[in-house]
């Protein structure tokens, strides 16, 4: 078989009729896939998508000049919540040339995630614009506190990164299976109050 | 399975448009996070190869993004495939799985509670 999960939870449960999904956004090594398998019940999984890309800039991605095509990887993971609601958390980089893998994903997504590491904050800028530009997702920053990272109040944050008073702002240990958990909630929350 | 490995290499002999006899486009809206279920015993059915692939990991409520990584295929390339299978009633869709306008206000204070008390 080619199937890694173990046979336990290879399965959601027969009574789950519905799910829901949340995207955890930010650029590559802040902490994405870390934050998803810190609270999956499965091994975080990759799955692999070939999109078509206008040849400019070059980053962590397989990518060449000369080449169209980009294979770019989306990792996920999934919480059974109820015995009727299953939560699908997936991680993807968010940036503009990316935009057609996600504009998919986000179509009817609870919200996003977006982690930021204090040490990169340019890097959220361009996750940022296309979220408020072309979603209507609510989203929640989460600040992914890194080892000797530097250690801003939130206000500065929301400041640097020009978010609106509305947007909250959590600090969460990607790691940490209840900080994750409790920056999921946030987000629900605020998809609520805007819902 | 025949060909299955236990390595993470996997090869792909055919091209993706030949496995969707050319379509590029699924007839219902299967995304990572649609959840499928099996109506048919993948031994019992004489279904070709690729189906009877799906239908061996719809033995359970599963979703798209999960059968696509244990097939080792795009997320893309099994919409079109599970679509004609929906058509044939071998699968069926969770109706309220990943709906295009997204979770009710219900739900996302279901999900809300649960993951306060997780």
């Amino acid at each position: 078989m080619l199937s890694t999960t173990s046979d336990d939870n290879h399965y959601l449960a027969p009574t789950v009729v519905e799910s829901v999904k949340i995207l955890v956004v930010g650029s590559f090594g802040v902490g994405k896939t870390t934050l998803i398998g810190s609270v999956s019940e499965i091994d975080p999984l990759r799955t692999e998508e070939t999109i078509t890309e206008a040849s400019e800039g070059i980053d962590a991605v397989d990518s060449t000049p000369e080449k169209t095509t980009t294979t770019v990887a989306m990792d996920f993971g999934r919480i059974t919540l109820t015995d009727e609601i299953a939560l699908y958390l997936f991680g993807t980089p968010g940036q503009r040339r990316f935009w057609d893998l996600w504009s998919g994903l986000a179509e009817g997504a609870a919200g996003a995630l977006v982690l930021v590491d204090t040490r990169r904050l340019e890097d959220s800028f361009e996750v940022l614009d296309q979220l408020e530009t072309r979603t209507s997702l609510p989203f929640v920053v989460a600040i992914n506190q890194f080892p000797g990272a530097p250690n801003y109040e939130p206000e500065q944050i929301r400041t640097a990164l020009d978010l609106d008073d509305e947007t909250p702002i959590v600090v969460c240990n990607a790691k940490n299976r209840n900080a994750c958990v409790r920056a999921l909630a946030a987000l629900v929350r605020h998809a609520l109050k805007t819902h | 399975m025949p060909g299955a490995r236990e390595d993470d290499y996997v090869d792909h002999p055919i091209r993706s448009y030949v496995r969707t006899g050319g379509r590029a486009r699924p007839t219902h809206r299967l995304t990572p996070a649609t959840l499928l279920i099996g109506h048919t015993d993948p031994a019992s059915t004489s279904v070709g190869r690729q189906e009877r692939e799906v239908l061996s990991q719809c033995l359970g409520v599963i979703s798209m993004a999960e059968i696509a990584v244990h097939l080792g295929q795009p997320v893309s390339v099994l919409a079109v495939i599970a679509s004609d299978m929906i058509d044939a009633g071998l699968i069926g869709v969770r109706p309220d799985s990943d709906t295009a306008t997204g979770p009710s206000r219900e739900t996302l204070q279901k999900v809300l509670h649960a993951l306060n008390h997780l």
